[in-house]
């Protein structure tokens, strides 16, 4: 399989003399969901900042689909971030429009489908959708676009069990079109159920890199338990 | 995607427009009511000890060219314009910052695909309220059956256009510094109070272009000024490949 990020020695020193990623290394290998894991403040979204071109690496080499993604980002990434923040004063169809107009590979048809997927009011304002509805239309926008790579931060944040079982599955169809996933999320057992690969940030540093499976071999039953006894072991050196 | 963006603004613009038009009609309307309260004998009588002369001041008052220099376009008109340039730069970017929407088009779209959408479109609705501004006086002023130069409207409508766009791009780079819309209105005004202030010194007179936008010289020698023009769109240009490359290096 193709690597379709590479992280090499990634160093990201914010103002302030603030770390966030400290020298880390991986791959991902093209057609995987791969999981970005780590307690508040390891590192999980400025990885994915870097990967979308939104901010520059300190020192260290990012490729994304061989090229630097710093600052013109790759038209084949499709981002959700963990702020899932939209023109309030605009309608649903009138923010699709917008996001039409530069978003590349968009198709108007899959995001309406997603909408009824998702059960997305169409001709409201965006302010009077609640924070669920908000990241519903932000997750219908971004895969609503056929590109190689989605970053989602938190896609189910604030969502009902209903509408995270769907999400869940929309993953899973997308995946399995043979696109790459990066997946970050608290919600460990919804990573378990989708990703395969991971990696575990602690304060800018990886914990863990390799499989799921190889994980709980090693740390426990499952990947809650796994995430919690690798976290708690490095807290106890 | 300038074009998207020119309509995303175009309610701001339109209210814009509204006001520059409305400001405009009370002078024009006003003008017999000035020149009368000019007449009254009480105005005449404290006019006799002004060192100009009161035929002198009579002379001008009657002059339709003065009295819209007096009352729009050495006045109003150019506050206007400033006020329009800094209302359409002062959210271009630092909206976008202060809502974290930049990542809805940030890695879609180039860096060069945003930041010129944004600038461009900001950049066309403030040279067209301003230039609208001046125009719509004059053909006010004609309506109304009243002679005005119509050399000196286009050389003051340039003047104050490449002086409101000179000032947008300031506020566009000051939108581009913070992350929130109230900081850059008040680098703005700062800004604008400051070049005004250097404009009473005679060693940095130069940086104020305020006073080269409603220029008085315009009724004697009916001259553009193409040098200082020039410097005006120079530096606006400048400016852009500044913020530009400002951009580029920023992270969102």
């Amino acid at each position: 399989m193709d690597t379709i990020v590479r992280f090499d020695k990634v160093k990201k020193v914010y103002a302030g003399d603030v770390k966030a990623l400290d020298g880390i290394s991986f791959e991902v290998s093209s057609g995987n969901i791969f999981a970005i894991l780590g307690p508040n403040g390891a590192g999980k979204t400025t990885t994915l900042k870097i990967i979308m071109g939104l901010i520059k690496q300190t020192d260290g080499v990012v490729e994304v689909m061989g090229t630097e993604p710093f600052p013109d980002g790759n038209k084949e990434i499709s981002f959700v971030p963990e702020e899932k923040n939209l023109y309030d004063g605009m309608k649903v169809s009138k923010m699709k429009d917008y996001f039409s107009a530069f978003a590349p590979k968009f198709s108007e048809e899959k995001f309406d489908d997603l909408c009824k997927r998702l059960d997305l009011t169409y001709q409201r304002k965006i302010k009077a959708l609640s924070q669920g509805n908000k990241t519903k239309l932000y997750l219908a926008l971004a895969l609503s676009q056929d590109v190689k790579l989605y970053l989602l931060d938190e896609p189910t944040l604030g969502l009902d069990p209903v509408a995270r079982a769907e999400v869940l599955e929309l993953v899973k169809e997308i995946a399995g079109k043979g696109k790459t996933i990066i997946y970050s999320s608290q919600i460990l057992s919804e990573v378990e159920e989708v990703c395969d690969h991971l990696i575990i940030l602690k304060s800018g540093t990886i914990l863990y890199k390799g499989t799921i499976e190889s994980l709980k071999e090693t740390n426990g039953e499952n990947l809650s338990k796994a995430f919690l006894n690798l976290v708690r072991k490095d807290e106890n050196k | 995607m300038t074009f998207v963006e020119f309509k995303m603004n175009s309610m701001k613009a339109i209210i814009l427009i509204a006001i520059v038009i409305g400001l405009s009609l009370v002078p024009v309307l006003s003008h017999n009511l000035v020149t009368g309260i000019f007449g009254s004998p009480e105005v005449q009588q404290n006019l006799k000890n002004n060192p100009i002369g009161q035929q002198g001041l009579n002379a001008i008052l009657s002059n339709y060219n003065f009295y819209s220099y007096a009352e729009w376009y050495g006045g109003n008109y150019n506050f206007l314009s400033i006020i329009v340039a800094i209302v359409m730069s002062f959210s271009l970017f630092s909206k976008d910052k202060e809502h974290k929407t930049f990542y809805i088009m940030a890695g879609r779209m180039t860096r060069w695909e945003i930041f010129s959408s944004r600038v461009f479109a900001g950049y066309i609705w403030t040279a067209a309220i301003v230039i609208i501004g001046g125009l719509f006086y004059y053909l006010l002023s004609s309506a109304m059956g009243y002679a005005l130069s119509g050399t000196m409207v286009a050389i003051w409508t340039a003047r104050a256009t490449a002086g409101a766009v000179l000032f947008y791009q300031i506020g566009a780079y000051t939108s581009m510094l913070f992350s929130s819309q109230s900081r850059p209105i008040l680098l703005d005004i700062a800004i604008f109070a400051g070049l005004l202030t250097a404009g009473a010194f005679k060693q940095t007179k130069f940086l104020d272009f305020f006073n080269y936008m409603g220029g008085e010289d315009v009724m004697i020698k009916q001259s553009l000024g193409v040098l200082t023009f020039s410097i005006l769109l120079i530096i606006s240009a400048g400016l852009f490949v500044l913020e530009y490359f400002h951009f580029r290096s920023s992270d969102l």
